[in-house]
């Protein structure tokens, strides 16, 4: 199985080294990089349009995550955009319907694709709330300053995560 | 009408946070990490650019935080939570393919179940605030070791603790490219040193 690297992509070593000094950039400046927490917090502020009693009652939102816009939420916002960037600038296209490898294992029923994307999505957001971070504020992070759970999150994603992928392609052609 | 947003973040903040969100995003996008066929076949255990990539950027990070004495926040070392969290994370990362920040930067690629996969996260982390309160006492609390570092657990200097990181993850990252480029010369195109 060779490894695929697309005209125009770099290098892991480089683009890590990249991504290593924009988080250095980021502590410099004084903001741990970190997404999950930005997902409440729009959620809390759209929620609390429509509900503002409930969101005042839930103690979460306002002790550990208030729907307020800060440094993490426009980081996310910079990370959608960069999307868009690359979506107008260098691929020049359209964006995929869904995956070419789910069809070519799954078929092309992009009901059932955008079904296990909300499941996915929810469960992500679920555990890294429940965790306390995701990939870039526990592990990316965590790990730079040294911390233990970094490794400890890093661990248990990948064991679930090998495990759930080997089962949904269980069988099935790549 | 109320305010859209509140804010008590000065101006200067937020561009920087969203300057530092594109550079971010965008090296995500380049080295292919918002696409959902390089994160399954990670988990497929078939292509380790995403790895080998997150695992260099620690590094890298590790050094300059360090060299800079630029720690800001260590998450402690909560073990309930951090592996219950971390298993139905693993679970969502297989199903979507992306994690929640390179979900954002295919979503702004235009990738359709990019989309459902933000809406899903949304979604979660509304359930996970209403079922929050419940879960201090059963995953948040027990088993708390605090602001636990790899220095700290031990015992020893910080920069040890930095030299302790990059042992470990360059030698993983080794490891992987011997592994793969014994299957059949993987690296090749990368300009890893190690082709025998």
């Amino acid at each position: 199985m060779r490894q695929s690297q697309i005209k125009g992509e770099w290098p892991w070593h480089i683009a890590g080294v990249i991504l290593g000094l924009v988080v250095v950039f980021a502590f410099i400046t004084g903001h741990p990089v970190g997404t999950a927490t930005t997902y409440e917090r729009v959620a809390g502020h759209v929620l609390q349009f429509f509900f503002p009693k409930y969101v005042a009652n839930t103690v979460h939102y306002f002790k550990e995550a208030a729907p307020v816009a800060e440094w993490q939420v426009m980081f996310v916002l910079g990370m959608l955009l960069s999307g868009i960037i690359a979506r107008y600038f260098v691929t020049r296209g359209k964006g995929e319907e869904i995956p070419a490898m789910w069809a070519g294992s799954f078929g092309d029923n992009k009901r059932k694709r955008y079904l296990q994307a909300l499941v996915g999505g929810f469960l992500l957001l679920f555990g890294s709330r429940l965790a306390g971070g995701c990939t870039s504020g526990l592990f990316i992070s965590g790990g730079s300053q040294l911390a233990v759970a970094a490794l400890v999150f890093a661990g248990g994603m990948f064991a679930s995560g090998i495990v759930t992928a080997k089962i949904l392609y269980r069988g099935r052609n790549l | 009408m109320t305010e859209l947003v509140r804010t008590g973040t000065p101006l200067s903040v937020l561009l920087l946070g969203l300057i530092t969100g594109v550079a971010f995003g965008f090296v995500i996008f380049k080295v292919g990490a918002s696409r959902y066929d390089k994160i399954v076949k990670m988990l497929l255990i078939k292509d380790f650019t995403v790895l080998k990539f997150m695992m260099t950027a620690v590094m890298v990070a590790s050094v300059g935080i360090f060299l800079t004495d630029s720690v800001i926040y260590i998450a402690p070392l909560q073990l309930m939570r951090l592996i219950v969290g971390s298993l139905i994370f693993g679970v969502g990362f297989a199903l979507l393919g992306a994690c929640p920040g390179t979900v954002l930067v295919a979503f702004g690629e235009g990738k359709k179940d990019a989309w459902y996969g933000v809406l899903g996260g949304l979604l979660g982390a509304v359930v996970f605030a209403h079922v929050y309160p419940s879960l201090i006492d059963i995953l948040i609390t027990p088993l708390d070791y605090g602001k636990m570092t790899i220095h700290g657990l031990f015992g020893t200097s910080y920069a040890l603790g930095v030299v302790f990181l990059l042992i470990v993850f360059g030698g993983s990252i080794l490891i992987i490219n011997k592994l793969t480029a014994s299957k059949g010369g993987t690296q090749s195109q990368t300009g890893a040193k190690n082709v025998s």
